[in-house]
C-alpha cells in the first residue's frame, strides 16, 4: 500500500493545507513567486502536516487551529530544502531542478528565508507561547545538527552516539515537534502529548536511518541522484559507521578521506559496494525496527482509535520502504 | 563609528557583548567570519527604545532581537551568487556554513521573543523579513540605474528599523532615517575587504551607465547626497532621533561632535 492510501480519509484537510501553503508562499515579486510556487510543487510526503492532522484527533479537532501548525512546520521544513540545497550545491531535488539550480544561489536564500519569515507570520495566529518556545527550540536545534554534520565530516572517528544525536537534530525533533504541535493545538491531554511526540521522535529516527540505508541500496533512478551521495560528501552514516568495524575497511576509508579534492563516485565505488554487501546493512536496518518497536509502545499510551491505527501503520510504512 | 559619551559607549559596549554572547556557537565563531555588528543601527534602536516607557530588559531584550535578524539577513547576503565550479573544501565549508549561521542567527530571534511570550512582535518582525526579502529579490533584478539602486537600499536598510518602530511610535515623521541607514551600510560597504554583492550588483549597474566613474567613486558620491537628504529632514524628525542623525553628519570631525555631546 502506497502511504498516501494509509491516511486517504485525511484528504479533504490535506488539500485544504495545501491551498493555505499556496496562498501563504504568495509573494509580490515574480521570481520569488515563481521560486516558491516551484519548491512547493515538487511536493514531497507532506509528512509533517499528516503528523499534525493525526495528532490533533487526540484532543479536540478544529481544522484551523490544527491547519496553522501544519501549514507553518510544512513551510519551515520547505525553507530548510531550499537552503539545504545551497549547501549540498544541489541541482536536483525529487528529480526535478532546484531553486539555486533554475536561478542562483541568491534566490534561494532569499526564498529560504521570505517562506522562514511566512511560517512564523502564520503561525503567530496561534496564541500558544508554549507551543512557538518547541517550535523555536526545535529550528535552533536542526540548525546545530546541520553545523554538527559539516563539523563531523570526513571524521572516521566517531562513536555511534555522534551519528544519533546527529539525525536526532536533523530529523527527529522537527517530525517530534510535528506531532506534539498538532496534540498542543487541538489540547490534547499532556499524557497524549507526550507519548506522541515520543513516537515522532522515535519514527523520525528510524526514518532517517532509512534513508541512510537507501543512499547505499535504492536505484539512481530512485534517489533521484547517484547512490552513496552521502559517503561521497564525506557525511559519515550509520551503514559507513558500521562497516568501519572492519579495520581494513576504515584504513582505506581513511587513507580516500585524506584526499578530498580526489574523491569522487568512481573512487567511492568500492567502499559503497563493500557497504553493501556487508552486514552494516542488516545492523542498520535493525537498529531501525528497534525505534519502531519503541514508537509502537508509545502508542499503546493512546486510546485506541482509527487514528492511533493510522500512526502505526505509517510507522510500519516507514520501516519498509524502499525509496 | 560615533564617537559618544562615556556612559552611552559603555552601555553599547554592554549591549554588543550580550548581542555576541547570544550568537555564541563554537563551530560557526570558529570557522566563519563574525557578522558586522552595526553600531550605527545599534544607536538608533536604543534612541528607539528609550522613547517607549519599556523596562530595560525588555528594550534590551528587543534590541538584541532586532540585530540578531539584521545580522541574519547580512549574513545570508554572504553567500556567493553561484558556487565556483573549482571551489576548494575550504571555499565549500565557508559557503555551506555561512548559510547554517545566518539561519541559526535568525532562529534565535525567534526563540527568545517566544520565550518572553512575544508573539505579536515575532509576528512583526517576521512581517518586515518578508518584505526585505521582497525588496533584496528587487534589488537583485530589477535596478538598473544606480539612482534606482541606491533607493531600493535605502528603503531595504530602513525596512527593519521602520517596522519595529510602528509598535511603539507614529513613524510617520521617520522617513530621513532610511537615509540614515543607507549612509551607515555604504559606509559598511566602503570598509569591506572583500567584494559583497551589493559592490557586485552596483559595478554591473555602473558599467551599463558608463558613466566613467569606479564603484567606490560612487558610492561616496551616495553618501554625500545621503547625508544632504539626511541634514535636510532633520526637522521633520523626533528630536533624539535628529540629534543621532546629528552625530552621524558630524562623524570623523570630533571637534563639532564634542561640542555637541557637551551641547
Amino acid at each position: 500500500m502506497k502511504l498516501p492510501m494509509i491516511y486517504s480519509y485525511l484528504k479533504k484537510d490535506l488539500d485544504r493545507i495545501e491551498d493555505a501553503m499556496t496562498n501563504t508562499i504568495r509573494a509580490e515579486h515574480p521570481v520569488l513567486e515563481d521560486a516558491s510556487v516551484q519548491l512547493l510543487r515538487a511536493g514531497g510526503k507532506r509528512i509533517r502536516p499528516v503528523f499534525v492532522l493525526l495528532s490533533g484527533k487526540f484532543g479536540t479537532y478544529e481544522l484551523p487551529r490544527i491547519q496553522t501548525v501544519a501549514v507553518a512546520l510544512e513551510l519551515i521544513h520547505m525553507a530548510s530544502l531550499v537552503h539545504d540545497d545551497v549547501i549540498d550545491d544541489a541541482e536536483l531535488r525529487r528529480g526535478k531542478p532546484t531553486v539555486k539550480a533554475k536561478w542562483d544561489n541568491k534566490v534561494a536564500m532569499y526564498a529560504g528565508d521570505y517562506i522562514f519569515a511566512r511560517s512564523l507570520e502564520y503561525l503567530s495566529k496561534l496564541e500558544e507561547p508554549r507551543a512557538h518556545q518547541i517550535l523555536a527550540h526545535t529550528i535552533v536545534e536542526l540548525c546545530v545538527g546541520e553545523v554538527e554534520q559539516i563539523r563531523d565530516k570526513y571524521r572516521i572517528e566517531q562513536h555511534l552516539k555522534d551519528y544519533l544525536r546527529r539525525i536526532r537534530r536533523k530529523t527527529a525533533i522537527l517530525i517530534a515537534a510535528s506531532a506534539r504541535l498538532g496534540a498542543i493545538a487541538s489540547g490534547a491531554p499532556l499524557e497524549y502529548e507526550r507519548a506522541l511526540y515520543r513516537y515522532g521522535y522515535y519514527v523520525g529516527m528510524s526514518y532517517q536511518i532509512i534513508d541512510d540505508v537507501l543512499d547505499f541500496t535504492a536505484s539512481e533512478a530512485d534517489l533521484g541522484k547517484p547512490a552513496g551521495g552521502d559517503l561521497l560528501q564525506g557525511n559519515m552514516t550509520l551503514p559507513a559507521l558500521l562497516a568501519c568495524e572492519d579495520r581494513f575497511f576504515k584504513e582505506r576509508l581513511t587513507q580516500a578521506f585524506h584526499n578530498t579534492e580526489a574523491l569522487d563516485q568512481e573512487a567511492l565505488q568500492p567502499f559503497i559496494q563493500h557497504i553493501k554487501t556487508s552486514d552494516s546493512i542488516k545492523r542498520s536496518l535493525e537498529i531501525s525496527d528497534r525505534y519502531l518497536q519503541k514508537a509502537y509502545q508509545e502508542l499503546d499510551k493512546l486510546p485506541p482509535t482509527r487514528d492511533r491505527n493510522t500512526l502505526k501503520q505509517i510507522a510500519r510504512h516507514i520501516g519498509k520502504r524502499s525509496s | 563609528m560615533i564617537v559618544l559619551s562615556y556612559a552611552s559607549t559603555e552601555e553599547l559596549h554592554t549591549l554588543r557583548n550580550k548581542i555576541e554572547k547570544r550568537m555564541q556557537q563554537d563551530y560557526l565563531d570558529k570557522n566563519t567570519e563574525a557578522p558586522f555588528l552595526d553600531e550605527n543601527k545599534l544607536l538608533l534602536l536604543q534612541t528607539l527604545f528609550g522613547q517607549t516607557n519599556l523596562p530595560d530588559k525588555q528594550q534590551t531584550d528587543y534590541t538584541i532581537t532586532i540585530m540578531l535578524i539584521q545580522m541574519a539577513l547580512d549574513t545570508h547576503d554572504k553567500v556567493i551568487v553561484t558556487t565556483k565550479t573549482d571551489e576548494t573544501a575550504d571555499e565549500r565549508k565557508n559557503r555551506q556554513l555561512t548559510v547554517l549561521a545566518g539561519t541559526y542567527y535568525s532562529a534565535l530571534y525567534y526563540q527568545i521573543l517566544a520565550g518572553l511570550e512575544e508573539i505579536d512582535m515575532v509576528a512583526l518582525l517576521a512581517t518586515s523579513i518578508k518584505e526585505i526579502n521582497e525588496q533584496k529579490m528587487s534589488l537583485h533584478y530589477d535596478a538598473t540605474t544606480s539612482e534606482a539602486f541606491f533607493k531600493k537600499l535605502g528603503q531595504l536598510e530602513g525596512c527593519l528599523f521602520r517596522t519595529a518602530a510602528s509598535r511603539f511610535i507614529d513613524t510617520a515623521r521617520l522617513d530621513p532615517l532610511d537615509d540614515y541607514c543607507l549612509i551607515s551600510r555604504l559606509q559598511q560597504e566602503v570598509r569591506e575587504e572583500n567584494q559583497t554583492s551589493l559592490l557586485v550588483k552596483l559595478a554591473s549597474i555602473i558599467e551599463m551607465e558608463q558613466s566613467g566613474l569606479t564603484v567606490m567613486q560612487v558610492i561616496q558620491q551616495e553618501i554625500e547626497a545621503a547625508k544632504r537628504r539626511l541634514l535636510a529632514g532633520l526637522d521633520t524628525l523626533p528630536p533624539a532621533f535628529a540629534k543621532l542623525s546629528r552625530k552621524l553628519l558630524l562623524q570623523g570631525n570630533r571637534q563639532e561632535e564634542l561640542f555637541l555631546e557637551e551641547g
